[in-house]
């Protein structure tokens, strides 16, 4: 049964349950995934990136939580908290209230209100669109009506509950009040070495004059396939700070939008990925350039090792009669091994003479002199070159704001490396 | 300590070291000066072991366990754990690794190479902390990239720190005064002075005479195409000062 097939003995599961779930809209996705499929590789924006492992595996939704969570669960959501957050924890998509720890009084959390944010631009893939609205039960919107001074973690976390492969589809909507700041981190994790796939939609509104910084980390299952949609529609003289982190996952594909709705906004979009043996990550991004005056840059670094691959494809649009737009791209790829693959697309569509649009794209590897000045120090060249290619990356990390979240995540980036590249020593000898 | 005899290396195939001997004992400190091109700052990468040169003859005998051994097969990273020190020229810049993480890594590195235990975050915090001292250097410099957006001044600083905090029994220092105004080359040279004990060595690479105002040399060593080709006390550096490479070597 493929993913689209299995949404009509989903439907009649899930109905004996109390979710207030739009059936209608459902329905209609569905019928919109029948008449006009999946994407495949001919679509441009697809080329790279192939869904046939939805094909391959039969990919459950989950049509409502156990009563009783299995054994492994509880342990598998507070090792994944961090500490010096507020955590709201999501399980198979669902809302686990009980589970989370945080502050009420600072954040308004509802459910199912259905908030349209307004998006002009690009949107990315509708049919990945209608594939978390068939299969997510639970939306929930968050509104920040206060500076949070600690950051807000939204933890998705998948879970098979013994019952073979899932497919979650989280969604959550967050609006940020006007001058109010917020931190916020999208963890997306899962038991590990699960066959899952994660399919979430998580939208931001960030009104006049507020500033949110974001953290899409994704360190899934090592099995696992992600696929997630962020989209962002930011107000005048607001301030968006976007960290997209790559650090485990058979197969990820982002699809980023954010949408400069008003004048003197400011905006970093930011990407590192530690990808290995045949991982695949692909970044789509749109940034779209509707007012004037607004800055946006774009940085995104993958380190790659064995024979993994990276695609990243950054649409910059700038739209007629707007003027003292200042736009950046640059895409950076440090390779570690001779097999790995990089597809590196800029696309600037630029309608408008008043512009400063840069862009650029490198590729190399580590240099002798580099490593030598590390073994000069007694460091191994093994340890030297996983020192060099954390250093790579974490210039992204230090960028964030948080310290409690630059601290965690060089923590995590440093493990992951030398857990990973300890391995494949181990394999070589 | 380290006697190097007869050796010849080259790089991408152009001999740079025809023959060149040398021998440094603890408690010296030597300076080798040249004119450019001579093959100083090769000797200094010859002795660390840097894979873009070959040794095609000779030796590099270096104690390790009070025995005379011969270094030219050893990886850089192994000769640094018996203690070989080079300060270069033009330090590397690695930003995203704090520098305390980085001094960390490479003194834990030692340690386990000496079969003791590495040092937590805190010990190693209160060790390096004294270090500190030496070249006065700010706290806030330990958390930045290592040499990453540094002056020239603060990157020989963090060489001679690097030094200070690994205690290495042989430093080269590759021309530690180039870039550095008055005020930084004291410093520099007074950290190194500080460092400097009667069980290690110094050997001092360096175009002028000024650096051994500060640091004074047992021993000069005049380096010209590939060879020593005098060696005398610190008079000899006066004398080069006063007439110049051509001169002495006409």
């Amino acid at each position: 049964m493929n993913i689209i097939n299995s949404f009509d003995s989903f439907a009649n599961e899930a109905q004996k349950f109390p979710h207030a779930a739009d059936w209608t809209s459902k329905q209609r996705s569905k019928d919109l995934l029948v008449q006009k499929g999946l994407p495949t590789r001919k679509e441009e924006s697809w080329r790279n990136t192939s869904l046939k492992f939805l094909s391959e595996t039969d990919f459950k939704p989950v049509s409502h939580m156990p009563t009783q969570l299995p054994d492994g669960v509880l342990s598998l959501i507070s090792s994944k908290m961090i500490d010096g957050c507020h955590t709201l924890v999501f399980l198979n998509g669902f809302y686990m209230s009980g589970l989370s720890r945080f502050d009420v009084t600072t954040t308004f959390v509802s459910e199912n209100t259905n908030r349209v944010l307004v998006f002009q631009g690009d949107l990315g893939s509708e049919a990945i669109h209608s594939l978390n609205e068939l299969y997510n039960l639970n939306p929930i919107d968050l509104t920040i009506k206060a500076d949070l001074t600690q950051p807000l973690q939204i933890l998705n976390v998948t879970h098979t509950m013994n019952a073979g492969a899932v497919v979650t589809s989280p969604r959550v909507n967050v609006t940020l009040k006007s001058n109010k700041e917020a931190k916020i981190v999208l963890t997306h994790a899962g038991e590990n070495q699960a066959r899952y796939f994660s399919n979430g939609k998580f939208t931001f509104a960030v009104e006049k004059d507020a500033r949110l910084e974001i953290v899409n980390d994704t360190n899934q299952s090592a099995n696992s396939y992600h696929l997630d949609f962020v989209g962002i529609a930011a107000e005048t003289a607001s301030t968006v700070r976007y960290f997209e982190l790559n650090l485990n996952a058979q197969l990820t594909r982002h699809e980023f939008v954010l949408e400069l709705n008003g004048e003197n906004i400011q905006s970093e979009v930011l990407g590192a990925s530690y990808l290995k043996h045949n991982q695949h990550c692909d970044s789509q991004t749109y940034i779209n350039h509707h007012k004037g005056s607004c800055r946006s840059e774009q940085v995104y670094k993958a380190l790659l090792d064995d024979e993994s691959r990276s695609v990243f494809s950054g649409t910059v649009f700038i739209a007629e009669g707007i003027a003292k737009t200042d736009s950046a791209q640059l895409n950076q790829n440090l390779l570690l091994s001779e097999k790995v693959e990089v597809n590196s697309k800029p696309i600037l569509r630029i309608f408008s003479d008043d512009v400063k649009a840069a862009h650029g794209s490198t590729m190399g590897k580590i240099q002798e002199d580099e490593i030598f000045y590390l073994q000069s120090r007694s460091i191994s060249r093994e340890k030297a070159i996983e020192l060099l290619g954390q250093g790579f990356l974490n210039e992204i990390v230090l960028r964030m704001n948080s310290e409690v979240l630059k601290k965690h995540f060089s923590k995590e980036l440093l493990n992951e490396l030398s857990i990973s590249r300890k391995s494949q020593l181990k394999v070589v000898k | 300590m380290l006697e190097i005899k007869d050796l010849k290396a080259e790089v991408d195939g152009k001999e740079i070291l025809k023959g060149l001997n040398l021998k440094v004992n603890a408690g010296e400190v030597h300076a080798i000066m040249g004119p450019n091109g001579s093959g100083k700052s090769s000797l200094s990468k010859v002795i660390a072991g840097h894979p873009s040169y070959s040794v095609t003859g000779g030796q590099m005998l270096y104690d390790i366990n009070f025995e005379p051994k011969d270094i030219s097969e050893m990886d850089p990273d192994e000769r640094a754990k018996e203690g070989i020190f080079l300060a270069f020229q033009y330090p590397v810049e690695v930003p995203g690794v704090s520098n305390f993480n980085f001094l960390m890594t490479s003194f834990n590195s030692i340690l386990e190479h000496q079969g003791s235990e590495p040092l937590t975050e805190d010990e190693f915090r209160n060790y390096l902390n004294k270090k500190m001292n030496i070249i006065s250097l700010r706290p806030d410099f330990l958390e930045r990239g290592v040499n990453s957006g540094f002056s020239g001044g603060e990157k020989k600083k963090n060489e001679i720190l690097q030094m200070a905090v690994l205690a290495p029994r042989l430093s080269i220092l590759d021309e530690t005064d180039s870039g550095l105004d008055i005020d930084a080359l004291k410093v520099v040279s007074e950290g190194v002075n500080k460092i400097k004990s009667k069980n290690n060595a110094i050997v001092l690479i360096t175009h002028y005479q000024r650096l051994l105002d500060y640091i004074k040399p047992d021993f000069i060593h005049v380096l010209y195409q590939g060879r020593i080709v005098k060696t005398g006390g610190p008079e000899l550096a006066l004398e080069l000062e006063k007439n110049g490479y051509d001169g002495f070597l006409q």
